[in-house]
Protein backbone atom coordinates (compact mmCIF):
# COMPACT_ATOMS: atom_id res chain seq x y z
CA UNK A 1 0.00 0.00 0.00
CA UNK A 2 1.32 3.38 -0.93
CA UNK A 3 1.49 5.87 1.97
CA UNK A 4 0.25 9.35 1.97
CA UNK A 5 2.68 11.93 1.55
CA UNK A 6 3.27 14.00 4.43
CA UNK A 7 1.82 17.00 5.21
CA UNK A 8 1.91 17.61 8.57
CA UNK A 9 5.56 18.40 10.42
CA UNK A 10 4.98 17.31 13.84
CA UNK A 11 2.27 14.87 15.52
CA UNK A 12 2.43 16.55 19.25
CA UNK A 13 0.64 15.26 21.93
CA UNK A 14 -1.97 17.54 23.54
CA UNK A 15 -1.10 17.19 27.12
CA UNK A 16 0.66 19.07 29.53
CA UNK A 17 3.31 16.52 30.02
CA UNK A 18 4.56 17.33 26.78
CA UNK A 19 4.95 20.76 26.62
CA UNK A 20 6.73 20.74 29.82
CA UNK A 21 9.56 19.68 27.38
CA UNK A 22 9.84 23.07 26.10
CA UNK A 23 9.12 24.82 29.88
CA UNK A 24 11.93 22.43 31.48
CA UNK A 25 14.64 22.56 28.42
CA UNK A 26 13.82 27.03 28.51
CA UNK A 27 15.16 26.37 32.27
CA UNK A 28 11.53 27.23 33.75
CA UNK A 29 9.69 24.66 35.81
CA UNK A 30 5.63 24.50 36.87
CA UNK A 31 6.24 24.88 40.57
CA UNK A 32 8.69 27.12 43.09
CA UNK A 33 11.57 24.67 44.88
CA UNK A 34 9.80 25.78 48.08
CA UNK A 35 6.07 24.68 46.56
CA UNK A 36 4.90 28.53 47.10
CA UNK A 37 4.81 29.75 43.36
CA UNK A 38 3.58 28.36 39.82
CA UNK A 39 5.93 28.91 37.40
CA UNK A 40 8.85 31.08 39.26
CA UNK A 41 10.77 31.76 36.10
CA UNK A 42 8.35 33.56 33.74
CA UNK A 43 10.55 34.33 31.38
CA UNK A 44 11.65 30.82 30.38
CA UNK A 45 7.60 30.24 30.50
CA UNK A 46 7.45 32.98 27.84
CA UNK A 47 10.22 31.49 25.66
CA UNK A 48 8.44 27.92 25.84
CA UNK A 49 5.33 29.43 25.22
CA UNK A 50 6.35 31.68 22.42
CA UNK A 51 8.46 28.74 21.06
CA UNK A 52 5.26 26.76 20.73
CA UNK A 53 2.84 29.09 19.42
CA UNK A 54 5.32 29.95 16.49
CA UNK A 55 5.13 26.15 15.46
CA UNK A 56 1.18 26.07 16.01
CA UNK A 57 1.16 29.37 13.39
CA UNK A 58 3.86 27.90 11.27
CA UNK A 59 1.37 25.21 10.66
CA UNK A 60 4.57 22.30 11.76
CA UNK A 61 1.96 21.35 14.54
CA UNK A 62 -1.53 20.90 13.30
CA UNK A 63 -4.64 22.33 14.77
CA UNK A 64 -5.84 18.12 15.31
CA UNK A 65 -3.21 17.81 17.20
CA UNK A 66 -3.36 20.84 19.23
CA UNK A 67 -5.53 21.46 20.48
CA UNK A 68 -8.06 18.54 18.53
CA UNK A 69 -5.98 16.09 20.91
CA UNK A 70 -5.88 13.78 18.20
CA UNK A 71 -3.13 11.02 19.35
CA UNK A 72 -0.19 11.34 17.80
CA UNK A 73 0.89 7.19 17.02
CA UNK A 74 -1.90 7.25 14.10
CA UNK A 75 -0.86 10.62 12.54
CA UNK A 76 2.47 9.38 12.65
CA UNK A 77 2.26 5.59 11.63
CA UNK A 78 0.07 6.18 8.90
CA UNK A 79 2.49 8.57 7.20
CA UNK A 80 0.57 12.04 7.66
CA UNK A 81 3.28 13.46 10.11
CA UNK A 82 7.17 13.32 9.21
CA UNK A 83 7.57 13.71 12.94
CA UNK A 84 6.49 12.61 16.49
CA UNK A 85 6.44 14.38 19.64
CA UNK A 86 5.53 11.74 22.10
CA UNK A 87 6.66 9.43 24.77
CA UNK A 88 8.69 6.38 24.43
CA UNK A 89 5.86 4.56 25.15
CA UNK A 90 4.45 5.15 21.76
CA UNK A 91 7.45 3.01 20.25
CA UNK A 92 5.75 -0.48 21.16
CA UNK A 93 3.10 0.75 18.93
CA UNK A 94 5.28 1.51 16.43
CA UNK A 95 7.22 -1.05 16.34
CA UNK A 96 5.20 -4.30 17.22
CA UNK A 97 2.64 -2.49 14.91
CA UNK A 98 4.37 -2.93 11.73
CA UNK A 99 5.19 0.58 10.90
CA UNK A 100 5.71 0.14 6.89
CA UNK A 101 8.42 2.67 6.49
CA UNK A 102 11.74 3.05 8.79
CA UNK A 103 11.82 5.53 11.30
CA UNK A 104 14.27 6.88 13.72
CA UNK A 105 14.59 8.46 16.74
CA UNK A 106 16.45 11.53 18.12
CA UNK A 107 17.09 13.90 20.92
CA UNK A 108 14.89 17.04 22.39
CA UNK A 109 16.00 20.21 20.67
CA UNK A 110 18.64 21.52 23.44
CA UNK A 111 17.58 25.27 24.95
CA UNK A 112 19.20 26.70 27.81
CA UNK A 113 19.23 23.28 29.14
CA UNK A 114 18.77 19.38 28.11
CA UNK A 115 15.76 17.59 29.96
CA UNK A 116 13.50 14.84 28.99
CA UNK A 117 10.30 14.73 30.93
CA UNK A 118 10.58 12.20 33.52
CA UNK A 119 6.70 10.43 34.01
CA UNK A 120 6.79 6.35 34.31
CA UNK A 121 4.86 4.46 36.90
CA UNK A 122 4.19 5.81 40.58
CA UNK A 123 3.70 3.16 43.73
CA UNK A 124 2.82 5.01 46.82
CA UNK A 125 1.99 4.05 50.51
CA UNK A 126 0.07 5.66 52.56
CA UNK A 127 1.39 6.72 56.27
CA UNK A 128 -1.93 6.20 57.78
CA UNK A 129 -2.53 2.87 56.00
CA UNK A 130 -3.14 -0.32 58.68
CA UNK A 131 -0.76 -1.88 55.99
CA UNK A 132 1.88 0.76 56.07
CA UNK A 133 5.07 -1.73 57.05
CA UNK A 134 4.07 -4.56 54.53
CA UNK A 135 3.75 -1.45 52.27
CA UNK A 136 6.75 0.07 53.16
CA UNK A 137 8.19 -3.65 52.28
CA UNK A 138 7.00 -3.34 48.90
CA UNK A 139 8.41 -0.21 48.32
CA UNK A 140 11.51 -1.36 48.88
CA UNK A 141 11.34 -4.72 46.98
CA UNK A 142 10.34 -3.00 44.17
CA UNK A 143 13.06 -0.30 44.56
CA UNK A 144 15.54 -2.97 44.11
CA UNK A 145 17.94 -2.54 41.05
CA UNK A 146 17.19 -6.10 40.27
CA UNK A 147 13.91 -6.05 40.68
CA UNK A 148 13.39 -3.04 38.33
CA UNK A 149 16.07 -4.62 35.96
CA UNK A 150 13.69 -7.34 35.33
CA UNK A 151 10.26 -5.63 34.87
CA UNK A 152 11.65 -3.09 32.42
CA UNK A 153 13.15 -5.58 30.26
CA UNK A 154 9.80 -7.59 30.13
CA UNK A 155 8.31 -4.56 29.33
CA UNK A 156 10.11 -3.95 26.82
CA UNK A 157 10.62 -0.21 25.70
CA UNK A 158 7.74 1.03 27.21
CA UNK A 159 9.36 2.43 30.40
CA UNK A 160 13.25 4.00 31.04
CA UNK A 161 15.20 2.89 34.17
CA UNK A 162 15.14 5.77 36.55
CA UNK A 163 18.73 4.61 37.71
CA UNK A 164 21.07 5.43 35.84
CA UNK A 165 23.83 3.45 36.37
CA UNK A 166 21.47 -0.14 35.98
CA UNK A 167 22.42 -2.04 32.83
CA UNK A 168 19.26 -2.70 31.26
CA UNK A 169 19.04 -4.76 28.19
CA UNK A 170 15.74 -3.20 26.16
CA UNK A 171 16.24 -5.69 23.46
CA UNK A 172 14.93 -4.47 19.89
CA UNK A 173 14.34 -1.40 21.13
CA UNK A 174 18.11 -0.36 22.78
CA UNK A 175 18.82 1.90 19.27
CA UNK A 176 15.60 3.64 19.53
CA UNK A 177 16.30 4.21 22.93
CA UNK A 178 19.35 5.71 23.06
CA UNK A 179 18.64 9.48 22.69
CA UNK A 180 16.08 9.12 25.25
CA UNK A 181 18.47 7.33 27.67
CA UNK A 182 20.84 10.33 26.63
CA UNK A 183 18.45 12.79 27.57
CA UNK A 184 17.02 11.12 30.82
CA UNK A 185 21.08 10.39 31.95
CA UNK A 186 21.42 14.16 31.61
CA UNK A 187 18.10 15.65 32.89
CA UNK A 188 18.28 17.73 36.37
CA UNK A 189 16.66 15.70 39.33
CA UNK A 190 14.80 18.50 40.59
CA UNK A 191 12.53 18.42 36.81
CA UNK A 192 11.57 14.68 37.79
CA UNK A 193 10.53 16.14 41.15
CA UNK A 194 8.61 19.24 39.94
CA UNK A 195 6.95 17.09 37.20
CA UNK A 196 5.94 14.72 40.29
CA UNK A 197 4.43 17.36 42.58
CA UNK A 198 0.80 16.37 43.05
CA UNK A 199 -0.33 20.35 42.71
CA UNK A 200 0.31 19.80 39.07
CA UNK A 201 -1.34 16.75 38.75
CA UNK A 202 -4.35 18.67 40.09
CA UNK A 203 -4.33 21.63 38.20
CA UNK A 204 -3.19 19.68 34.38
CA UNK A 205 -6.63 19.96 33.21
CA UNK A 206 -6.85 23.69 33.91
CA UNK A 207 -3.13 24.58 32.89
CA UNK A 208 -3.87 22.82 29.89
CA UNK A 209 -6.42 24.50 28.67
CA UNK A 210 -4.91 27.98 29.45
CA UNK A 211 -2.18 26.52 27.19
CA UNK A 212 -4.49 25.72 24.43
CA UNK A 213 -5.92 29.13 24.34
CA UNK A 214 -2.48 30.67 24.27
CA UNK A 215 -0.59 28.23 22.02
CA UNK A 216 -3.67 28.98 19.41
CA UNK A 217 -3.84 32.95 19.52
CA UNK A 218 -7.07 33.24 21.69
CA UNK A 219 -5.62 34.74 24.89
CA UNK A 220 -2.14 37.16 24.98
CA UNK A 221 0.74 36.10 27.06
CA UNK A 222 0.27 38.46 30.01
CA UNK A 223 -3.35 36.82 30.59
CA UNK A 224 -2.39 33.39 30.25
CA UNK A 225 0.22 34.21 33.28
CA UNK A 226 -2.27 35.49 35.19
CA UNK A 227 -4.96 32.59 34.71
CA UNK A 228 -1.89 30.38 35.75
CA UNK A 229 -0.80 32.42 39.16
CA UNK A 230 -4.94 32.20 39.59
CA UNK A 231 -5.05 28.70 39.07
CA UNK A 232 -2.04 28.14 41.14
CA UNK A 233 -2.62 30.30 43.97
CA UNK A 234 -6.03 28.32 44.61
CA UNK A 235 -4.24 25.32 44.88
CA UNK A 236 -0.83 26.09 46.44
CA UNK A 237 -2.18 29.05 48.69
CA UNK A 238 -2.41 26.58 52.22
CA UNK A 239 -0.15 24.33 50.48
CA UNK A 240 1.25 21.63 53.43
CA UNK A 241 3.43 19.43 53.24
CA UNK A 242 2.44 15.69 52.51
CA UNK A 243 3.10 13.47 55.56
CA UNK A 244 5.84 11.29 54.84
CA UNK B 1 -72.97 25.33 94.25
CA UNK B 2 -75.82 22.93 93.44
CA UNK B 3 -75.59 19.11 95.23
CA UNK B 4 -76.69 16.22 93.02
CA UNK B 5 -80.23 14.45 93.34
CA UNK B 6 -79.81 11.56 95.20
CA UNK B 7 -83.03 10.03 93.35
CA UNK B 8 -81.24 10.25 89.92
CA UNK B 9 -78.39 7.30 89.66
CA UNK B 10 -74.85 7.89 89.97
CA UNK B 11 -73.51 8.06 85.93
CA UNK B 12 -71.93 4.59 84.84
CA UNK B 13 -67.88 4.79 85.51
CA UNK B 14 -67.74 3.11 82.64
CA UNK B 15 -70.58 3.52 80.23
CA UNK B 16 -70.42 1.09 76.89
CA UNK B 17 -69.37 2.52 73.34
CA UNK B 18 -71.57 3.11 70.80
CA UNK B 19 -69.00 1.70 68.66
CA UNK B 20 -69.00 -1.68 70.37
CA UNK B 21 -66.96 -2.88 72.78
CA UNK B 22 -63.59 -0.78 73.25
CA UNK B 23 -60.44 -2.14 72.08
CA UNK B 24 -56.80 -1.93 73.69
CA UNK B 25 -55.25 1.53 72.63
CA UNK B 26 -52.45 -1.03 70.67
CA UNK B 27 -55.60 -3.39 68.77
CA UNK B 28 -55.35 -1.15 65.53
CA UNK B 29 -51.96 -2.38 64.76
CA UNK B 30 -52.91 -6.29 64.03
CA UNK B 31 -55.81 -4.69 62.30
CA UNK B 32 -53.88 -2.62 59.98
CA UNK B 33 -53.02 -3.48 56.49
CA UNK B 34 -49.21 -4.18 56.81
CA UNK B 35 -48.44 -5.97 53.35
CA UNK B 36 -48.91 -3.76 50.74
CA UNK B 37 -45.87 -1.76 53.17
CA UNK B 38 -43.87 -4.85 53.82
CA UNK B 39 -43.59 -4.70 49.66
CA UNK B 40 -42.40 -1.44 49.20
CA UNK B 41 -39.74 -1.75 51.68
CA UNK B 42 -36.99 -3.51 49.57
CA UNK B 43 -37.39 -0.92 46.90
CA UNK B 44 -37.85 2.54 49.38
CA UNK B 45 -34.93 0.75 51.20
CA UNK B 46 -32.83 0.80 48.18
CA UNK B 47 -34.19 3.57 46.73
CA UNK B 48 -32.87 5.44 50.11
CA UNK B 49 -29.74 3.69 50.56
CA UNK B 50 -28.31 4.54 46.82
CA UNK B 51 -30.45 8.04 45.89
CA UNK B 52 -31.65 9.64 49.63
CA UNK B 53 -28.45 9.38 51.38
CA UNK B 54 -25.86 10.02 48.54
CA UNK B 55 -28.33 12.76 48.13
CA UNK B 56 -28.21 14.16 52.04
CA UNK B 57 -24.53 13.49 51.59
CA UNK B 58 -23.68 15.38 48.72
CA UNK B 59 -25.34 18.26 50.40
CA UNK B 60 -22.98 17.95 53.37
CA UNK B 61 -20.35 17.36 51.45
CA UNK B 62 -21.38 20.30 49.82
CA UNK B 63 -20.88 22.52 52.91
CA UNK B 64 -17.42 21.09 53.21
CA UNK B 65 -13.76 21.47 51.85
CA UNK B 66 -12.63 18.04 51.06
CA UNK B 67 -8.76 17.14 51.15
CA UNK B 68 -8.90 13.80 48.95
CA UNK B 69 -5.22 13.01 48.99
CA UNK B 70 -4.86 13.94 53.36
CA UNK B 71 -8.74 12.28 53.47
CA UNK B 72 -9.48 15.18 55.89
CA UNK B 73 -12.54 17.62 55.35
CA UNK B 74 -13.11 21.13 57.19
CA UNK B 75 -17.31 22.73 57.35
CA UNK B 76 -16.70 25.93 54.79
CA UNK B 77 -20.39 26.48 54.98
CA UNK B 78 -21.82 28.42 51.96
CA UNK B 79 -18.21 29.06 50.48
CA UNK B 80 -18.73 26.43 47.61
CA UNK B 81 -21.56 28.06 46.59
CA UNK B 82 -20.17 31.93 47.23
CA UNK B 83 -17.30 30.42 44.76
CA UNK B 84 -19.73 29.37 41.68
CA UNK B 85 -20.56 33.39 41.59
CA UNK B 86 -16.94 34.39 40.84
CA UNK B 87 -16.67 30.80 38.50
CA UNK B 88 -15.78 31.72 35.23
CA UNK B 89 -16.17 28.40 34.00
CA UNK B 90 -19.36 27.68 35.78
CA UNK B 91 -20.48 31.02 34.70
CA UNK B 92 -19.47 30.39 31.17
CA UNK B 93 -21.01 27.31 30.97
CA UNK B 94 -24.42 28.25 31.15
CA UNK B 95 -24.83 29.95 27.70
CA UNK B 96 -23.23 27.77 26.22
CA UNK B 97 -25.64 24.98 27.61
CA UNK B 98 -28.62 26.70 25.74
CA UNK B 99 -26.50 27.12 22.34
CA UNK B 100 -24.70 23.56 22.23
CA UNK B 101 -28.02 21.88 23.87
CA UNK B 102 -30.95 23.62 22.66
CA UNK B 103 -29.36 23.62 19.01
CA UNK B 104 -28.94 19.88 19.45
CA UNK B 105 -32.96 19.74 20.36
CA UNK B 106 -34.23 22.12 17.39
CA UNK B 107 -32.35 20.14 14.76
CA UNK B 108 -33.14 17.33 16.50
CA UNK B 109 -36.62 18.20 16.12
CA UNK B 110 -36.63 19.01 12.40
CA UNK B 111 -34.82 16.05 11.82
CA UNK B 112 -37.62 13.67 13.48
CA UNK B 113 -40.16 15.65 11.58
CA UNK B 114 -38.28 15.39 8.37
CA UNK B 115 -37.99 11.84 8.73
CA UNK B 116 -40.95 10.57 9.85
CA UNK B 117 -42.89 12.21 6.88
CA UNK B 118 -40.85 10.25 4.70
CA UNK B 119 -41.36 7.05 6.67
CA UNK B 120 -45.38 7.35 7.42
CA UNK B 121 -45.30 7.51 3.54
CA UNK B 122 -46.05 4.94 1.12
CA UNK B 123 -41.87 4.55 0.17
CA UNK B 124 -40.79 0.98 -0.69
CA UNK B 125 -38.69 0.28 2.55
CA UNK B 126 -39.94 2.60 4.90
CA UNK B 127 -40.27 0.39 7.58
CA UNK B 128 -36.71 -0.86 7.32
CA UNK B 129 -35.27 2.47 6.77
CA UNK B 130 -36.64 3.48 10.65
CA UNK B 131 -34.76 0.49 11.72
CA UNK B 132 -31.92 1.84 10.37
CA UNK B 133 -32.49 5.65 12.17
CA UNK B 134 -32.99 3.62 15.37
CA UNK B 135 -29.63 1.75 15.48
CA UNK B 136 -27.61 4.82 16.47
CA UNK B 137 -30.09 5.58 19.51
CA UNK B 138 -29.13 1.80 20.74
CA UNK B 139 -25.01 2.36 20.30
CA UNK B 140 -23.06 3.29 23.47
CA UNK B 141 -22.44 7.29 23.35
CA UNK B 142 -18.54 5.61 23.94
CA UNK B 143 -18.97 4.69 19.94
CA UNK B 144 -21.15 7.74 18.93
CA UNK B 145 -18.14 9.41 20.00
CA UNK B 146 -15.12 7.61 18.53
CA UNK B 147 -16.95 7.44 15.88
CA UNK B 148 -17.59 10.74 15.17
CA UNK B 149 -14.40 11.56 16.34
CA UNK B 150 -12.47 9.85 13.96
CA UNK B 151 -15.15 10.71 10.94
CA UNK B 152 -14.37 14.24 11.81
CA UNK B 153 -10.65 14.44 12.56
CA UNK B 154 -9.22 16.97 10.08
CA UNK B 155 -6.22 14.84 8.73
CA UNK B 156 -7.27 11.45 8.74
CA UNK B 157 -11.05 11.72 8.84
CA UNK B 158 -13.35 10.90 6.30
CA UNK B 159 -14.98 14.04 6.00
CA UNK B 160 -12.49 16.56 5.72
CA UNK B 161 -11.05 13.59 3.58
CA UNK B 162 -13.48 14.00 0.83
CA UNK B 163 -13.17 18.00 0.80
CA UNK B 164 -9.76 17.66 0.53
CA UNK B 165 -10.37 15.45 -2.51
CA UNK B 166 -13.21 17.78 -3.90
CA UNK B 167 -10.81 20.19 -3.96
CA UNK B 168 -12.72 22.27 -1.23
CA UNK B 169 -11.12 23.41 1.94
CA UNK B 170 -11.21 21.70 5.38
CA UNK B 171 -13.13 22.65 8.40
CA UNK B 172 -11.76 22.73 11.76
CA UNK B 173 -14.27 20.28 13.11
CA UNK B 174 -13.04 19.87 16.58
CA UNK B 175 -10.41 22.78 17.03
CA UNK B 176 -12.44 25.62 16.64
CA UNK B 177 -14.69 26.73 19.02
CA UNK B 178 -17.77 27.07 16.49
CA UNK B 179 -17.16 24.20 14.82
CA UNK B 180 -16.60 21.67 18.06
CA UNK B 181 -19.97 23.20 19.13
CA UNK B 182 -21.12 22.01 15.59
CA UNK B 183 -19.48 18.63 15.82
CA UNK B 184 -21.16 18.34 19.63
CA UNK B 185 -24.46 19.08 17.78
CA UNK B 186 -24.11 16.81 14.92
CA UNK B 187 -23.20 13.68 16.90
CA UNK B 188 -25.72 14.48 19.31
CA UNK B 189 -28.60 14.86 16.84
CA UNK B 190 -27.31 11.35 14.93
CA UNK B 191 -27.24 9.47 18.44
CA UNK B 192 -30.40 10.18 19.54
CA UNK B 193 -32.66 11.52 16.47
CA UNK B 194 -34.25 8.07 15.72
CA UNK B 195 -35.58 7.51 19.38
CA UNK B 196 -37.14 10.95 19.09
CA UNK B 197 -38.42 10.43 15.77
CA UNK B 198 -40.33 6.63 16.91
CA UNK B 199 -42.16 9.38 19.37
CA UNK B 200 -43.14 11.84 16.17
CA UNK B 201 -43.84 8.60 14.11
CA UNK B 202 -46.58 7.37 16.96
CA UNK B 203 -47.69 10.42 17.16
CA UNK B 204 -48.14 11.09 13.16
CA UNK B 205 -50.07 8.14 13.23
CA UNK B 206 -52.69 9.04 15.79
CA UNK B 207 -53.90 11.77 13.13
CA UNK B 208 -56.77 10.87 11.08
CA UNK B 209 -56.52 10.70 7.22
CA UNK B 210 -59.76 12.53 7.26
CA UNK B 211 -58.85 15.62 8.79
CA UNK B 212 -56.33 15.66 6.13
CA UNK B 213 -58.87 14.80 3.53
CA UNK B 214 -61.26 17.44 4.59
CA UNK B 215 -58.69 20.00 4.72
CA UNK B 216 -57.92 18.97 1.10
CA UNK B 217 -61.32 19.34 0.19
CA UNK B 218 -61.42 23.01 1.94
CA UNK B 219 -58.18 23.44 -0.39
CA UNK B 220 -56.07 23.79 1.83
CA UNK B 221 -52.16 23.27 0.32
CA UNK B 222 -49.39 21.41 1.78
CA UNK B 223 -47.98 23.92 4.43
CA UNK B 224 -51.51 24.94 5.89
CA UNK B 225 -52.22 21.06 6.21
CA UNK B 226 -49.11 21.29 8.23
CA UNK B 227 -49.30 24.29 10.20
CA UNK B 228 -53.14 23.47 11.21
CA UNK B 229 -53.53 19.92 11.67
CA UNK B 230 -49.93 18.26 11.80
CA UNK B 231 -48.39 20.91 14.38
CA UNK B 232 -51.17 20.91 16.66
CA UNK B 233 -51.77 17.60 16.94
CA UNK B 234 -48.42 16.74 17.46
CA UNK B 235 -47.71 19.35 19.92
CA UNK B 236 -48.00 16.90 23.33
CA UNK B 237 -45.05 14.95 21.20
CA UNK B 238 -43.50 17.96 20.85
CA UNK B 239 -43.59 19.27 24.06
CA UNK B 240 -42.52 15.49 25.37
CA UNK B 241 -39.43 15.45 23.29
CA UNK B 242 -38.83 19.34 24.27
CA UNK B 243 -38.67 17.82 28.09
CA UNK B 244 -36.67 14.90 27.56
CA UNK B 245 -34.20 16.82 25.22
CA UNK B 246 -33.60 18.93 27.65
CA UNK B 247 -33.33 16.89 31.08
CA UNK B 248 -30.85 14.79 28.35
CA UNK B 249 -29.08 18.06 28.30
CA UNK B 250 -28.72 18.22 31.38
CA UNK B 251 -27.03 15.21 31.38
CA UNK B 252 -24.60 15.66 28.38
CA UNK B 253 -21.38 13.93 29.26
CA UNK B 254 -19.98 10.94 27.74
CA UNK B 255 -20.33 11.95 24.07
CA UNK B 256 -18.66 15.39 24.71
CA UNK B 257 -16.02 14.58 26.86
CA UNK B 258 -14.89 11.64 24.36
CA UNK B 259 -15.65 13.77 21.37
CA UNK B 260 -13.83 17.34 22.48
CA UNK B 261 -13.05 16.77 26.17
CA UNK B 262 -14.89 20.08 26.69
CA UNK B 263 -12.79 21.56 24.27
CA UNK B 264 -11.16 23.65 22.68
CA UNK B 265 -9.91 25.50 25.56
CA UNK B 266 -14.05 25.32 27.21
CA UNK B 267 -15.70 25.80 24.19
CA UNK B 268 -17.82 22.90 24.23
CA UNK B 269 -17.55 22.23 28.48
CA UNK B 270 -21.04 21.77 30.09
CA UNK B 271 -22.28 22.08 33.80
CA UNK B 272 -21.59 17.97 33.75
CA UNK B 273 -18.25 18.25 32.18
CA UNK B 274 -17.54 21.37 35.00
CA UNK B 275 -18.46 18.92 38.00
CA UNK B 276 -16.72 16.31 37.05
CA UNK B 277 -13.46 17.94 35.94
CA UNK B 278 -13.84 19.99 39.85
CA UNK B 279 -14.55 16.77 41.73
CA UNK B 280 -12.09 14.22 40.13
CA UNK B 281 -9.28 16.55 38.02
CA UNK B 282 -9.02 19.38 40.71
CA UNK B 283 -10.44 17.08 42.92
CA UNK B 284 -12.30 19.20 44.83
CA UNK B 285 -15.88 17.05 45.78
CA UNK B 286 -17.42 19.36 47.37
CA UNK B 287 -17.18 22.24 44.86
CA UNK B 288 -18.18 19.49 42.62
CA UNK B 289 -21.13 18.87 44.46
CA UNK B 290 -22.24 22.45 45.15
CA UNK B 291 -22.31 22.52 41.28
CA UNK B 292 -24.79 19.93 41.18
CA UNK B 293 -26.78 21.17 44.10
CA UNK B 294 -27.13 24.40 42.05
CA UNK B 295 -28.27 22.37 39.28
CA UNK B 296 -31.08 20.42 40.68
CA UNK B 297 -33.36 23.17 40.94
CA UNK B 298 -33.05 23.96 37.05
CA UNK B 299 -33.99 20.66 36.62
CA UNK B 300 -37.26 20.32 39.08
CA UNK B 301 -38.14 23.77 37.70
CA UNK B 302 -38.20 21.77 34.12
CA UNK B 303 -39.97 18.91 35.51
CA UNK B 304 -42.16 21.22 37.16
CA UNK B 305 -42.66 23.07 33.99
CA UNK B 306 -43.21 19.83 31.88
CA UNK B 307 -46.16 18.85 34.28
CA UNK B 308 -47.67 21.87 34.21
CA UNK B 309 -47.81 22.25 30.58
CA UNK B 310 -49.00 18.51 30.22
CA UNK B 311 -51.72 19.54 32.89
CA UNK B 312 -53.01 22.40 30.33
CA UNK B 313 -52.70 20.00 27.51
CA UNK B 314 -54.87 18.00 28.93
CA UNK B 315 -52.34 15.13 28.37
CA UNK B 316 -51.85 14.16 31.96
Amino acid sequence: MRLPSCRIGVAYDCSVQRWSNLLYQANGRWISEDGKRILPNPEAAKEALTYFRSLIEAKLVPTSSWPGKTDGGPLFKTGVAALMWAGNWELKTLVEGGTRFSFGTTFFPKEAIRAACPGGEFLIGFANSPNHEDAAKLLLWWAEPATTKSYLERLGGSLLSPMKDLPVNYGKYTEYLKPMLDDLAVTPEWVAEDLARPELNLLQNDLLEQLILYSTGRTRFEETISAINQLGSQVLGNNRPLTK
Amino acid sequence: MVSPDPSTPAPDANPPSPLGPRRSSLGWLSEFQWAPYLFLIPTVGLLFVFSVLPMIYGVWMSLQNVDVVRGTSSFIGLNNYLRLFHDGQFGLSRPKYRLVHLDGGSTDRYWQYRNCRVFTGKQAGAANSTRWFYIPFVLSPVVVATSWKWLLNEDLGVIDGFLKWAGLPTIPWLSADLYARVSVVIASVWNLVGFYMLMVLAGLSQIGPELYEAARIEGAVAWQRFWHITLPMLRPTILLIVILAMVHATQAFETILLLTDGGPGSATRLVVQNMYQSAFGRLQPGYGVAQAVVLLPIILFVAWLQTRIFKQEGTI
